[in-house]
C-alpha cells in the first residue's frame, strides 16, 4: 500500500498537523500600515457538499441547516455555511478541532443513500484565509463592495462577494477574541490575494 | 503694502506660521492656512493665468474653485485650482497657458485679433490654403496652442486608495441646510455622513454676512459643529466632493487621493448656489469678483479685496456684502443698484450711516483696466436719466444672481424649471430618497435654511423608517430679493464675458443662434460654451436668458445642457486606484521556476513557456519537441478546464450540449467533446470522461471554461434534466506525460496499472499514484502515447516530484507551452481561438466527424443543417513551405498573414511554424473552399510584404495514421 502524498497548500503549508498557522501580521508594526492579521487556513479541514440531495442528507443526521448566506452551529463542533439551497459549506468551529468535520466526511463517503449530494471539494478549490485586527473593517472596505461594518455585518453573516477583484466568499467569524473574517476563493490566487491584501494593509 | 485684515478676519490662516513659496520663478511668503491665491493677493499679486482664447489676465472670481482662471501648474501636477489649493512650504507654481510669462504674454496679441475669430471660425477655416494646410499648417499650431498645464509622464507611481462606504444618510453639502439636515436625521437614530469640499464645516456661515451679524453667526456656527461632533452616528469628510450621482444613490466621492464609493439609503443635497457673474464689457479684469470671493478672501484669509471699491448689488447679499467691506476699511465709493426703488431699507441704512453713497437704477456700463489689464481701475456707471459716470477703484463686487448648484439633482432625474418672479432656476421631479435643503431648494433667509435643513433630515429619517419630529419652515422672505434678470446688452466693443473658460462673449451666443444653432445642446457645441472647468456654472443662466430672449422663448423652455457626472475634475489615479490583476498559479508553480521555466501568462494564469535562458530560446524548445518526440515529456495543463457532471441525466444532457454522443459512452471511456453554439460556431473543445454512470469529468480550453461552465448552467435551468454541475478546475492539477517512453515512465512509479490492456487509447481509470488519487485518461495532444494525469491540487507537487524522479532514467523533463504548440501543430490539432473565429463551423474545420448528426438535438445541430445545404464557402487547411525554405529563413510566413490567390486576398494564416521534426515551415490557414478542393498552390504574403509559395496539404503532417498515440 502507497504511502499518502505529502500535500501542500499553494503558500506551502503542510496539511500534516499541526496544520493551523498563527496570525501573523500582513505588514510589519514599525511601517505604518493597517494593523491586520492574516491567518492562512487552507490546510484545515472542511467538507462542501452541493447537489441534489446534500441538504436532504444533512438535515436527516439532525442538522438544522441555517437559512441561505448564513453561518450557525450544526453541532458541538461543526458550522454550516448555507451557500445555497444544495450548497453547504460546513466548518470546524475551531480549525483545532476537525473532528467533527472528519467524522461528518467519513459518514458521508460511506453512506449509501441514493441521494446525498456530491462532494465539492471545497478543501481544493477554495483557499481559507482568516483575517483579523483592529483595521480589518477598514482594509475590507478598501477592496469589498459588500459593507461589512462591525455592527451591520454581524458574526454568522455571509456575502459571496468579490475581494481583490476575484469571487470571494466572506463570513463574519470572531475567532481569537476578536471581529474578523473568513475568506474562501479560487485556491489558484492564494498567493495574489495574498500579496493584494498586503498591498491594501501597507501605509498610505 | 500689506493686504492682510487683522484678526478675527482669517479663520483659516495661522499667522505664526509663514510660508515661502514661488510663482512664476518669483518668491513670496504667505500663511499656513493660505491657499496659493490668498498668498498671492496679500502680496498684492492677483493674475494667475492668462485666458484661454484671448489670453487676457486673469484672477480669482469666485474663491471657490468654480472657474478656469485660477488653474495653475503645481510641480507636475497640471490645472491645480489655485484658489482653494493649500499652500505648502517650498511650493513652486507656474501659470499656464501662456507664451512667454504671465506678465508678458505674446499670446496676448489675440485679445486684438478677435475679430478675426468670432464664434464657431474654427468650424469653417483651416481648409487652406492648399490641400494639406489642415495637416502640415493648422492642426501643428492649434496643438501647440491648446491644452492646459504639462502632463509629467515620468510621474513615480503614487498611491491611491478607493473606499466603500455605507450609510442611512449621505448629506452633501456642510452648510447651515446641510448641517441642520444632518443633525436633524441623526437624532432620529439615522447613520450620516457629510461631505462638503471646504476644509471646515459651515459653507456661507464661515464667510456670508447674515442679519443677526457676525459674533451671531459665528456662535450659530459653534453650536452647529458641536452638535455634529457630540454626534457619534455622524461621520465628516471635508475637501471631498461629491462628484457625482448613479444609480441606487451610490456617490463617488473625491479628494486628492481617495475615491470614496459611498451609498446611501438617503441623499440630502444642500450644495447651495453659485453666485453669478453679469455681462459688462471687461468684466473679466482683476478686481472684479464675485461678492462672495470678496467675503471669502476677507473671512477666511484675511486678504483685503481692494482700497477702493464699487459693489454692484442686485439682492441683499450685495448690501451685506458692502457692510462687510466698509468694516474692513475698504474705502466704499459707491454702491451700485441697478434696481429702481431701495428694496433693503435697513441695510441701506446701516450703510448710509456710515456715509457709502448708493446709485439706485445703475448698471455697469464698461470696466477700465491698468495697463495690460492686468487689474481694474475703474468702472463706467450708467444711472437712468443720468450721465454716465466714471468712478476710479480696484475692487468690483458683483451680487446680482444665483443658481443652484443642481449637478447631482439633475444627475438623479430631477428637471431643471425657471421661476420668472425668483428670476432663477428651479428644481423639480426630484427622485424617491434624494431631498433637497438650503439655497439650492431655493432657500435663501437664514431661519428657512435652518429649518428647511431640519424638515428635509426629518423627512430623510422618515423614509428609513425612523421617528422624526414635524418641523415647520417660516416663510422666506429673500428668495424673491436674491436674483434680478438684469438685461443682458452687448457692448458695441464687446469683452462681455458669458463664459470666461471659453471667452465667450454675448455676442458670439448670439451668433451662435444666429448661425442657426438656436437649440441650446446646439449653442453648446457650436460655441463651446459650458464646456470648460466651470462646467456652466458661471455661464448656463446667461446663456439660456441670451437664447430665449432671441428666439423669442421661456428661458425654462431653454433649460440647461444634459448634466453628467462628474461634477469637478478628479484624478485618473482615483479612478484607477491600486491597480493589481489577478493572477493563478498552479501547484507546480514554484517548481517550474526552480527548473528555469520562461513562464507567460494565459489569460489570468502563469504557465512555463519553455524551461532555458531566453538566450538559448529556440534551441530549448527545439529539444523539448525531440524529447517529446522520441523520449518523454511532461506539460502542466493544470490550467485545463474541469467540470464535474453529477446525476443519472448526466449524458444525455453532455449529448444535448456537445455534439458527439455521450449518453452512451461507456464508463472508463474518454470522448472528444466539441462545443457549439446556436449558429454551429465552435465554441470550445475537450474531452469527456465517464466515471460513472453519473458521473462526467469534463475537460475545457484554459480560457474557455468560465464561458462553457455558465453555458451549462444556463442550458441546465433551461432543460431540467437531473444533472448537478460543479467547476473543478482549480481542485485538480493536471500534467500529460507524453512520448513513446510515457508508459514505462508511469510503471516506474508504480501503484498503477497503465498497460494497454488496463487503459487502452480514449480509456480513463482512478487510483493512486505515488499516494496521490489520480484520474488518468489516455489522451494528448501531441500524437505520441500520452497519459494526462489529474490529481487534487495539494498534491500536485508530490506527484510531480514523484513522477520526475521515475522518469529521470528514461530522460523525463518538463516542457513548455511553446513545444506543445509545435507538437499540435504537427498532429494538425486546433486551438480554439487561435485557429478558429467568431463564425468557424466544425465542416469548416474539417471536424464534420465530431457531429452526431443522427442525435435528435444538440446546440448548433439545426444551424449546421442549414449550413450543408449551403455551398461550403472556406475550410481550414494544411500548408507547407518547400524544405528549401530553412528555419531561420528571413522571409517566412506568420499567424494572420494573407493568402493570395490571383492577386486577391482571398484567406489568413491561423498558426504556422517551424516544425523541426519535419523539417519544414508547416501551417493552417483559411481559404475557399474551392481553392481547398483543387488549387493546392497558394501564395501568402509575408509581413514584409514578400510573396511565399506554399502548396495546401493535409494538416496531419506527422504520423498521419496516428499510429504513435494509439501504442
Amino acid at each position: 500500500m502507497q504511502a499518502m502524498a505529502k500535500r501542500r497548500t499553494p503558500l506551502g503549508l503542510s496539511y500534516a498537523p499541526p496544520n493551523v498557522p498563527s496570525p501573523a501580521r500582513l505588514v510589519p508594526a514599525t511601517s505604518g500600515g493597517l494593523d491586520v492579521t492574516l491567518r492562512d487556513l487552507t490546510a484545515c479541514d472542511r467538507l462542501g457538499l452541493k447537489g441534489r440531495g446534500a441538504s436532504g442528507w444533512l438535515s436527516a443526521r439532525g442538522l438544522a441547516l441555517p437559512q441561505s448566506n448564513c453561518r450557525a452551529a450544526v453541532s458541538a463542533h461543526v458550522d454550516a455555511v448555507r451557500l445555497g439551497s444544495e450548497d453547504i459549506l460546513l466548518l470546524p468551529r475551531s480549525p483545532e478541532h476537525p473532528e467533527g468535520i472528519q467524522q461528518l466526511r467519513a459518514d458521508w463517503q460511506v453512506a449509501t443513500d441514493v441521494r446525498k449530494g456530491f462532494d465539492a471539494l471545497r478543501e481544493e478549490t477554495w483557499a481559507w484565509f482568516h483575517i483579523g485586527g483592529p483595521d480589518v473593517f477598514h482594509l475590507m472596505s478598501m477592496t469589498c463592495p459588500v459593507d461589512l461594518g462591525l455592527e451591520r455585518f454581524l458574526p454568522g453573516r455571509v456575502a459571496q462577494t468579490r475581494v481583490a477583484q476575484m469571487d470571494c466568499i466572506v463570513v463574519r467569524s470572531d475567532r481569537a477574541g476578536g471581529p474578523g473574517f473568513d475568506l474562501f476563493f479560487d485556491v489558484t490566487s492564494s498567493a495574489f490575494m495574498r500579496d493584494s491584501l498586503t498591498v491594501l494593509a501597507s501605509a498610505s | 503694502m500689506s493686504m492682510r485684515l487683522p484678526a478675527p478676519y482669517g479663520t483659516r490662516i495661522d499667522r505664526s506660521k509663514s510660508l515661502n513659496f514661488r510663482f512664476e520663478n518669483k518668491s513670496f511668503t504667505g500663511l499656513a492656512g493660505d491657499t496659493i491665491a490668498s498668498a498671492l493677493m496679500a502680496s498684492g499679486a492677483w493674475v494667475l493665468s492668462r485666458s484661454f482664447k484671448y489670453h487676457r489676465p486673469r484672477a480669482a472670481m469666485t474663491m471657490a474653485a468654480q472657474e478656469a482662471n485660477t488653474l495653475v501648474q503645481v510641480g507636475s501636477d497640471p490645472n491645480v485650482p489655485a484658489d482653494v489649493f493649500r499652500l505648502r512650504d517650498g511650493l513652486e507654481a507656474s501659470a499656464q497657458n501662456v507664451n512667454g510669462s504671465l506678465d508678458w504674454d505674446f499670446d496676448a496679441i489675440l485679445d486684438r485679433l478677435g475679430r478675426f475669430m468670432p464664434v464657431g471660425f474654427y468650424y469653417r477655416t483651416f481648409f487652406g490654403p492648399g490641400r494639406n494646410a489642415w495637416l502640415k499648417v493648422w492642426e501643428p499650431l492649434i496643438r501647440g496652442k491648446a491644452g492646459l498645464g504639462k502632463v509629467d509622464v515620468a510621474l513615480p507611481e503614487q498611491r491611491y486608495e478607493k473606499v466603500n462606504l455605507f450609510y442611512d444618510v449621505l448629506v452633501v453639502g456642510a452648510g447651515p441646510a446641510g448641517l441642520s439636515a444632518a443633525l436633524e436625521a441623526a437624532q432620529a437614530g439615522a447613520r450620516v455622513l457629510i461631505v462638503d469640499d471646504n476644509p471646515e464645516l459651515g459653507g456661507s456661515l464661515t464667510y456670508a454676512r447674515f442679519d443677526d451679524g457676525p459674533e451671531a453667526t459665528a456662535a450659530l456656527l459653534r453650536d452647529l459643529i458641536a452638535q455634529v461632533r457630540a454626534a457619534s452616528n455622524i461621520d465628516v469628510l471635508t475637501d471631498a466632493v461629491a462628484n457625482g450621482w448613479y444609480a441606487d444613490n451610490w456617490i463617488p466621492v473625491v479628494t486628492a487621493t481617495r475615491l470614496y464609493k459611498v451609498r446611501a439609503r438617503e441623499v440630502i443635497l444642500g450644495t447651495g448656489s453659485f453666485d453669478q457673474p453679469h455681462p459688462f464689457r471687461n468684466n473679466d479684469l482683476p478686481g472684479i469678483v464675485m461678492g462672495s470671493a470678496a467675503q471669502r478672501m476677507m473671512r477666511h484669509y484675511a486678504v483685503r479685496p481692494g482700497q477702493r471699491a464699487v459693489v454692484f448689488a442686485g439682492n441683499r447679499d450685495g448690501y451685506r456684502v458692502a457692510l462687510d467691506l466698509v468694516e474692513a476699511g475698504v474705502e466704499l465709493a459707491a454702491l451700485v443698484d441697478p434696481r429702481p426703488t431701495q428694496r433693503h431699507g435697513a441695510l441701506a441704512a446701516a450703510l448710509a450711516a456710515k456715509g457709502v453713497r448708493i446709485i439706485l437704477g445703475g448698471t455697469i456700463l464698461e470696466a477700465e483696466g491698468t495697463s495690460g489689464n492686468k487689474h481694474l481701475r475703474a468702472v463706467r456707471i450708467g444711472a437712468s436719466g443720468g450721465k454716465a459716470e466714471r468712478i476710479a477703484c480696484d475692487l468690483l463686487t458683483v451680487s446680482c444672481a444665483y443658481t443652484p448648484a443642481y449637478q447631482l439633482a439633475l444627475q438623479a432625474g430631477a428637471r431643471l424649471n425657471y421661476d420668472d418672479t425668483s428670476a432663477q432656476f428651479t428644481i423639480a421631479n426630484l427622485p424617491a430618497h434624494m431631498t433637497l435643503a438650503g439655497s439650492v431648494a431655493g432657500a435663501f433667509a437664514l431661519p428657512t435654511v435652518l429649518a428647511g435643513g431640519r424638515r428635509a433630515g426629518a423627512a430623510a429619517a422618515e423614509a428609513l423608517g425612523l421617528s422624526s419630529r414635524p418641523v415647520d419652515v417660516p416663510a422666506d422672505d429673500e428668495q424673491a430679493l436674491s436674483s434680478i434678470a438684469l438685461p443682458l446688452l452687448p457692448h458695441p466693443k464687446g469683452r462681455d464675458f458669458v463664459d470666461f473658460d471659453e471667452d465667450l462673449q454675448i455676442k458670439d451666443i448670439k451668433g451662435a443662434v444666429a448661425a442657426g444653432y438656436s437649440e441650446l445642446e446646439l449653442v453648446k457645441r457650436f460655441s463651446t460654451v459650458g464646456m470648460g472647468p466651470s462646467q456652466g456654472r458661471h455661464s448656463a443662466l446667461a446663456t439660456a436668458r441670451i437664447v430665449a430672449e432671441t428666439t423669442n422663448r421661456t428661458v425654462a423652455a431653454i433649460g440647461v445642457t444634459t448634466s453628467r457626472p462628474p461634477f469637478g475634475p478628479e484624478r485618473l489615479g482615483v479612478l484607477a486606484g491600486i491597480q493589481k490583476s489577478r493572477y493563478r498559479h498552479t501547484s507546480l508553480h514554484h517548481r517550474h521556476l526552480a527548473a528555469g521555466a520562461q513562464m507567460t501568462t494565459a489569460g489570468a494564469w502563469w504557465r512555463p513557456l519553455y524551461y532555458g535562458d531566453t538566450s538559448t530560446r529556440a534551441a530549448a524548445i527545439a529539444a523539448e519537441v525531440k524529447l517529446v518526440r522520441e523520449q518523454v515529456g511532461v506539460l502542466d495543463v493544470s490550467t485545463l478546464g474541469k467540470i464535474e457532471l453529477h446525476g443519472p441525466d448526466a449524458g444525455r444532457f453532455l449529448d444535448r450540449f456537445c455534439s458527439m454522443s455521450y449518453a452512451k459512452q461507456p464508463v472508463g471511456r474518454v470522448r472528444y467533446c466539441l462545443t457549439l453554439n446556436e449558429m454551429g460556431t465552435v465554441i470550445d473543445d475537450g474531452v469527456a470522461f465517464r466515471m460513472a454512470e453519473d458521473l462526467y469529468y469534463v475537460t475545457a480550453t484554459t480560457g474557455g471554461v468560465d464561458r462553457i461552465y455558465a453555458d451549462m448552467c444556463w442550458h441546465n435551468v433551461e432543460w431540467g434534466l437531473d444533472v448537478d454541475i460543479h467547476n473543478v478546475t482549480s481542485a485538480y492539477s493536471a500534467f500529460n506525460v507524453t512520448g513513446p517512453l510515457a508508459r514505462k515512465a508511469l510503471e516506474a512509479m508504480g501503484g498503477l496499472d497503465v498497460s494497454p490492456q488496463a487503459i487502452a487509447f480514449l480509456g480513463g481509470v482512478t487510483g493512486t499514484l505515488a499516494g496521490c488519487p489520480v484520474r488518468v485518461m489516455r489522451i494528448g495532444y501531441s500524437g505520441e502515447l500520452s497519459f494526462e494525469l489529474h490529481t487534487p491540487q495539494s498534491c500536485g507537487e508530490a506527484l510531480w516530484d514523484a513522477l520526475m524522479e521515475a522518469g529521470q532514467p528514461f530522460g523525463l523533463k518538463p516542457y513548455g507551452l511553446e513545444a506543445s504548440r509545435i507538437l499540435r501543430l504537427e498532429k494538425g490539432h486546433i486551438i480554439i481561438g487561435q485557429d478558429t473565429d467568431a463564425v468557424s463551423t466544425a465542416d469548416e474545420l474539417g471536424m464534420g466527424w465530431a457531429l452526431s448528426m443522427k442525435k435528435p438535438f444538440f446546440i448548433g445541430k439545426r444551424s449546421t443543417e442549414l449550413l450543408r445545404r449551403q455551398p461550403a464557402r472556406r475550410r481550414l487547411v494544411g500548408f507547407e513551405l518547400p524544405e528549401t525554405v530553412g528555419e531561420h529563413a528571413g522571409t517566412h510566413p506568420d499567424e494572420s498573414c494573407l493568402i493570395l490567390k490571383d492577386g486577391e486576398a482571398v484567406g489568413h494564416v491561423t498558426s504556422t511554424v517551424f516544425s523541426p521534426t519535419v523539417g519544414k515551415w508547416i501551417g493552417l490557414a483559411f481559404v475557399p473552399a474551392t481553392v481547398a478542393e483543387h488549387d493546392p498552390a497558394i501564395i501568402i504574403k509575408a509581413r514584409s510584404g514578400t510573396s511565399i509559395d506554399a502548396r495546401i496539404v493535409p494538416p496531419h503532417f506527422y504520423d498521419p495514421e496516428n499510429k504513435r498515440q494509439e501504442i
